[in-house]
């Protein structure tokens, strides 16, 4: 039986995708699949690709519709598709170890209520999306823990913790999430997978409030890579990230909008943040299907003011304050406005320089090691992280 | 004025020492220099010159005509050369970052009398020396610590919290000196700046004698090309009278022959330091890869013990082999020590490996920021 599947949605990005299908091919592994979800214009390129490639029956690819289809649909095929008791989506520019099967066996044995999985993930870019000197992560834990869904919810639906992004890395997105779990959450939510356009964060609200049991592993088994072409590339430049937003907008364009009224804030304007984007998602979950909010407004004024901090230049800075002045000047008439209060602009004292251990991940510059994908880079850093074998074992004994 | 020397004697050829150097020069920064000392036979020069195809004017030859007759001979030739303020002295199949000449600013604006640094410790193992894998072990702290000479004593001398080794390195031998203090290293001992079979331990023991200011960042910057047990003996002349070692045992014993050599000739006598040598010993056993090398080293330091203090001192040698075939091992950061695999990266020699903990280390540009 196909112990998981690993969908991988994919437009436009060709050759990241061979090249993440060409790493995937190589785990020796026979209980997990890859359903390759096509949404290119040119259809052509993966198909030649699977058509050259020797039958492998691990792997599928969903060719393109005659319409590009919102983002959305396209994860939506691509896990209806699925038919792993486990199902886990990554980007076409990303890595995920099939070995993971191992560790989702182990936790089954040992916490026979687990539904979601979710482990710390690495982080690469790829040579092509370096302009400025570039680092990249590696969590170094191996601990075992099984979250609180109450406390998930409080830093996710309340944002308290008050940071510029929920501590809450699970989901379908660089996490496994049992099919039983996505058929609840498919029956509970609008007969659909997937409803929002910002589909990982709309993962993480439906695990969250359906899960009966999440574990998660400090130990990584994926890498986020970012392209060039990759969303997150946007981020460092602000042209890059308007001609994205209008992609992404034309593209979702019969979606559910990003623009509510219950939440006024302007993801697309100049200063449009990931927090931004994250609360966008949240807002629209808990208003849709009525989770309290209770302590948002006020949580949310601070994250708001800690993504302010992280702005690399004084114009960056200055957008973002204004979109969100904008927007809580407008949100439920003003209530949380004078919460929002942005320490002035303080230069960063480094950008992507401090290499070394921080709070258990290993920062590693980028262009001074030989890793030329997120595949090479995560075999790169398991030398420096516990084998997949001892933590399957349960090893907790080692030789020195 | 050049800050630094960075010292390589060349007692064989080292086909890698080229592509080493010209990564050392990568570094812009001019307070630095790299003076080489070819002390290989005639046959071994005739091989060829050393770095000749590297025009900077920052790296010197010295090319003696006679062999050195033993490592110190090469020590004193080598920091009578340098032309640094500081000196730093490493084997040709070792590395050293230049960058040392950085953290030597900071440190002295920080404590201006600072006439010793030493630096977390890097070793590596060229791949076709690993019978398995092995492990590398890189302190990932950043912080810049100023350390009592008393302390530094009761850990070189009595060998207080040691491992297999005495847990101080204040030695021009993967740290750098003062060449004032060397200067009185040799005023105050036997007229030359090194004199045993073992430079860096002698060297150690006058350091931790003599320096003003020992400050230690714990963030490597050099490394050390090391072999793994059994390691290939190393001919100590220096034997002792009433200390029985030989050195054949292990790396304890030979760095206690070189201290109690040290001790003997200038008059120092210790007493309660024996329980800690003795424990060191252990922990070098625990240090083998396989069983039979385990149990052979039990066997020749307990001899020894024996010969030297009487079975009862056996009480503080208990060795375990904890490297059990079955056990996995541990890879991860634990007691702020980053282990990993030294096949990391593929690295082929000391200068990649430095390459690569480079990037994943404090950065040293960011010191002098750190500590303002």
């Amino acid at each position: 039986m196909v112990h998981m599947t690993i969908c991988l949605p994919t437009r436009n990005r060709q050759a990241y995708c061979i090249q993440t299908i060409a790493a995937l091919a190589e785990s020796d592994g026979n209980d997990f699949e890859v359903v390759v979800a096509d949404n290119s214009d040119d259809p052509s390129v993966l198909a030649d690709h699977f058509a050259r490639q020797p039958k492998d029956p691990r792997f599928r690819l969903i060719a393109p519709e005659n319409t590009v289809l919102p983002m959305v649909d396209n994860w939506e095929r691509a896990v209806e598709a699925a038919r792993g008791r486990w199902i886990s989506v990554i980007g076409d520019d990303d890595y995920l170890d099939p070995r993971l099967t191992g560790l989702i066996r182990r936790y089954e044995v040992l916490h026979r209520d687990a539904d979601a999985i979710s482990w710390e993930c690495m982080s690469y870019q790829w040579p092509d999306n370096r302009p400025v000197p570039t680092l990249a992560g590696i969590p170094t834990g191996h601990a075992t823990r099984l979250l609180s869904a109450e406390a998930l919810a409080d830093q996710l639906f309340q944002w308290s913790e008050r940071k510029r992004r929920p501590g809450v890395g699970v989901g379908i997105y660089h996490g496994a999430v049992k099919r039983s779990l996505m058929e609840r959450i498919k029956s509970s939510y609008g007969g659909r997978y997937f409803e929002h356009p910002n589909v990982d964060w709309e993962s993480t609200c439906k695990v969250v409030a359906q899960a009966r049991l999440i574990v998660h592993s400090e130990r990584p088994f994926s890498v986020l890579g970012a392209c060039a072409a990759s969303n997150s590339a946007a981020n460092l430049s602000a042209s890059a990230m308007a001609s994205r937003m209008a992609t992404f907008e034309a593209e979702t364009r019969d979606c559910i909008s990003l623009e509510q009224p219950y939440f006024p804030f302007e993801l697309k304007a100049r200063g449009g943040s990931l927090c931004l984007s994250i609360a966008v998602t949240t807002a629209w979950f808990c208003h849709t299907y009525g989770v309290d909010l209770n302590g948002f407004g006020a949580n949310f004024a601070h994250a708001a003011m800690d993504e302010c901090k992280f702005s690399a230049t004084e114009a960056e800075y200055d957008a973002k304050v204004a979109c969100f002045m904008q927007g809580f000047a407008l949100w439920e008439g003003g209530r949380w406005a004078a919460l929002f209060k942005p320490a002035p602009f303080s230069p960063p004292r480094s950008i992507n320089r401090i290499t070394g251990l921080n709070e258990d991940r290993l920062m590693v510059r980028e262009a001074d090691i030989g890793a030329q994908t997120p595949a090479e880079f995560y075999r790169f850093g398991e030398h420096a992280i516990l084998p997949v074998k001892s933590l399957v074992s349960g090893a907790k004994v080692f030789a020195p | 004025m050049t800050l630094l020397s960075i010292c390589i004697p060349v007692l064989k050829s080292q086909p890698e020492l080229e592509r080493t150097l010209a990564q050392m020069l990568e570094n812009p920064d001019t307070g630095f220099e790299i003076v080489i000392g070819d002390f290989r036979s005639a046959a071994g020069k005739a091989q060829g010159g050393l770095a000749s195809d590297i025009r900077d004017p920052r790296l010197r030859l010295i090319a003696p005509e006679s062999r050195a007759a033993n490592p110190s001979d090469a020590w004193n030739l080598l920091i009578a050369e340098a032309g640094g303020g500081w000196i730093t002295i490493i084997d040709a199949a070792d590395y050293a970052d230049p960058a040392i000449c950085e953290v030597l600013r900071a440190t002295l604006k920080r404590a201006p009398d600072a006439d010793a640094l030493c630096w977390g410790r890097a070793e590596f193992i060229p791949p076709d020396a690993r019978e398995q894998s092995e492990i590398a072990r890189i302190p990932t702290g950043s912080k810049l610590l100023l350390p009592e000479q008393t302390e530094m004593m009761r850990q070189l001398f009595y060998w207080q919290s040691a491992g297999d080794q005495p847990e101080c390195h204040f030695s021009a031998w993967h740290g750098a000196v003062r060449r004032d203090v060397l200067d009185r290293i040799r005023d105050a001992f036997s007229g030359v700046y090194a004199e045993q079979a073992q430079p860096g331990t002698d060297n150690l023991c006058k350091v931790v004698m003599l320096a003003k200011r020992m400050v230690m960042w714990e963030r490597p910057l050099s490394v050390q090309c090391a072999l793994p047990a059994p390691r290939p003996v190393v001919e100590i002349a220096d034997a002792v009278n009433g200390f029985p070692f030989s050195g054949h045992e292990g790396s304890a014993a030979r760095k206690a022959l070189a201290i109690e050599t040290f001790k003997r000739r200038y008059g120092i006598e210790l007493d309660g330091w024996e329980d800690g040598f003795i424990q060191a010993c252990a922990r070098d056993c625990e240090t083998a890869a396989t069983g039979e090398v385990f149990h052979a080293q039990k066997q020749a330091y307990a001899g020894t013990i024996i010969a030297w203090r009487g079975k009862r001192a056996l009480a503080a040698f208990k060795p375990e082999f904890r490297r059990k075939p079955k056990l996995p091992r541990f890879y991860g950061v634990k007691d702020q020590v980053l282990h990993f695999d030294m096949a990391m990266d593929t690295c082929t020699d000391a200068a990649a490996f430095y390459r690569l903990i480079n990037a994943m280390s404090f950065p040293v540009s960011l010191l002098d920021e750190k500590l303002a």
